[in-house]
């Protein structure tokens, strides 16, 4: 969020705040900036993941730090007077209305420093093997460093 | 402890030129670097899942200078530089560091390198990568294996970071010729050294971003509302001024059928 409006708000970097909308509300950490419009909030999409998904580690940022901002959207539109649910979508397109949610912002308390919701991490699934602590990607058939090969892509560019 | 290849007239100098006026760190340059490489001869650039970090010969840093309106966002690329003076090189105790004497790349061969870490100690720009993997010292090549690849066509011989940049704000060639393509570019655009006075002449350029647009011409007035009325009247006005000029109207005029429209969607998008 804007620094300026996050001053107003008495918050710094890392500080929690609740985000609540006419749906929900999340908890997160806060990052200020200056090149957001004061009255705008932002995060990326999807930044965030529950523990253990993607094959990820329980204790990974994308589970601890990242958070989604899905809780705080709804399909529909707040009630109109008779009733009537909108869709929350683009009148013209039909896409899906991500970018002008109306929030609250409060700072959290002290003993609040964590993103909500949070869920139990999940377990890998049966059969999966275990997550490596090095990734080697196009490590070919290398298998020792001092192994060295010719350049293979030289050779399969040469023949196609 | 290494010797430079002897400088002579004329030598070309490969390198890179990077704009910061239109790098919008997309990040494209560091994913393509390490999809060439890690099935290169360098590869593979392993990523060690405790560190949350791996081998990358390419890294951008985003940056926010200024306050206020005055703020801006700078994306800035880092990667070898390919220096006339690397001290990288002339610090590596076996060799395995060198200065190509025929365009200036620095590359590290990693048959002799025993990892001793010297050259990233050196390296004031922080291009050195080791990979603790392979327990050898990795940089850039300025993709030396694809710029001289006979089996590629003769538009894709150029580095993978270049070729990549969907903002074209990376530039390669020879910065040793004055009228080669790039050098005209930094001379046109004040491209500059990074770190000048650390005295290792680096060869790659950055070119600074321009100054800031203010007032209603890009919007940053919050005062002025933006709407397709405005939009309508603006290219009206235009269209007068290229009625005069004899030149085609680019819209019909405010009175015309197309601001009717468009008064009407602006209508009707503002429920």
């Amino acid at each position: 969020m804007n620094r300026a409006t996050a001053e107003k708000h008495g918050l710094v970097d890392g500080d929690f705040v609740w985000v609540t909308s006419h749906h929900s509300r999340i908890k997160v950490p806060v990052r200020t900036m200056e090149g957001v419009n004061p009255n705008t909030v932002w995060t990326w999409n999807a930044i965030g993941k529950r523990k253990g998904a993607w094959n990820l580690p329980k204790d990974a940022p994308e589970g601890e730090q990242g958070f989604l901002l899905n809780h705080t959207i709804s399909e529909l539109l707040p009630p109109e007077k008779d009733g009537y649910r909108y869709s929350n979508s683009d009148p013209v397109t039909g896409q899906a209305a991500w970018y002008d949610l109306r929030v609250r912002i409060e700072k959290a308390a002290e003993t609040e420093q964590a993103c909500d919701p949070s869920f139990p991490p999940l377990e890998r699934p049966p059969g999966m093997p275990d997550r490596p602590d090095v990734l080697r990607f196009e490590a070919g058939g290398r298998k020792q460093p001092w192994d060295r090969r010719p350049d293979p892509r030289a050779g399969r560019r040469a023949a196609s | 402890m290494t010797c430079l290849p002897a400088p002579f007239p004329g030598q070309k100098k490969l390198g890179l030129v990077i704009d910061l006026d239109t790098c919008v760190g997309c990040h494209a340059c560091a994913v393509n670097c390490k999809e060439w490489n890690a099935s290169g001869h360098s590869g593979p650039l392993s990523d060690f899942e405790a560190k949350s970090d791996g081998v990358w010969f390419n890294r951008v840093h985003t940056y926010e200078a200024g306050e206020g309106e005055a703020s801006r966002t700078v994306h800035f690329p880092r990667s070898c530089l390919h220096c006339e003076e690397p001290a990288c090189v002339t610090v590596c105790p076996t060799g395995a560091s060198y200065k190509r004497a025929e365009d200036g790349i620095v590359l590290v061969n990693a048959d002799t390198c025993i990892g001793c870490k010297l050259c990233s100690w050196a390296c004031p720009y922080g291009a050195r990568e080791f990979d603790e993997d392979d327990g050898v010292m990795k940089k850039c090549t300025l993709c030396v294996d694809k710029i001289y690849n006979e089996n590629l066509p003769e538009e894709d011989r150029q580095p993978a970071c270049v070729a990549t940049c969907p903002a074209s704000a990376r530039h390669f060639g020879d910065l040793g010729d004055p009228n080669s393509k790039v050098s005209k570019l930094v001379a046109e655009r004040g491209g500059y050294d990074l770190m000048p006075e650390m005295g290792y002449k680096p060869v790659n350029k950055y070119l600074p971003p321009r100054p800031k647009k203010t007032g209603a011409s890009c919007g940053s007035k919050a005062s002025e509302e933006f709407s397709l009325i405005d939009l309508a009247e603006r290219r009206a006005a235009k269209d007068e001024i290229a009625v005069k000029t004899g030149a085609e109207p680019t819209l019909a005029k405010a009175d015309g059928k197309g601001a009717a429209f468009l008064r009407w969607a602006d209508r009707v998008l503002s429920r």
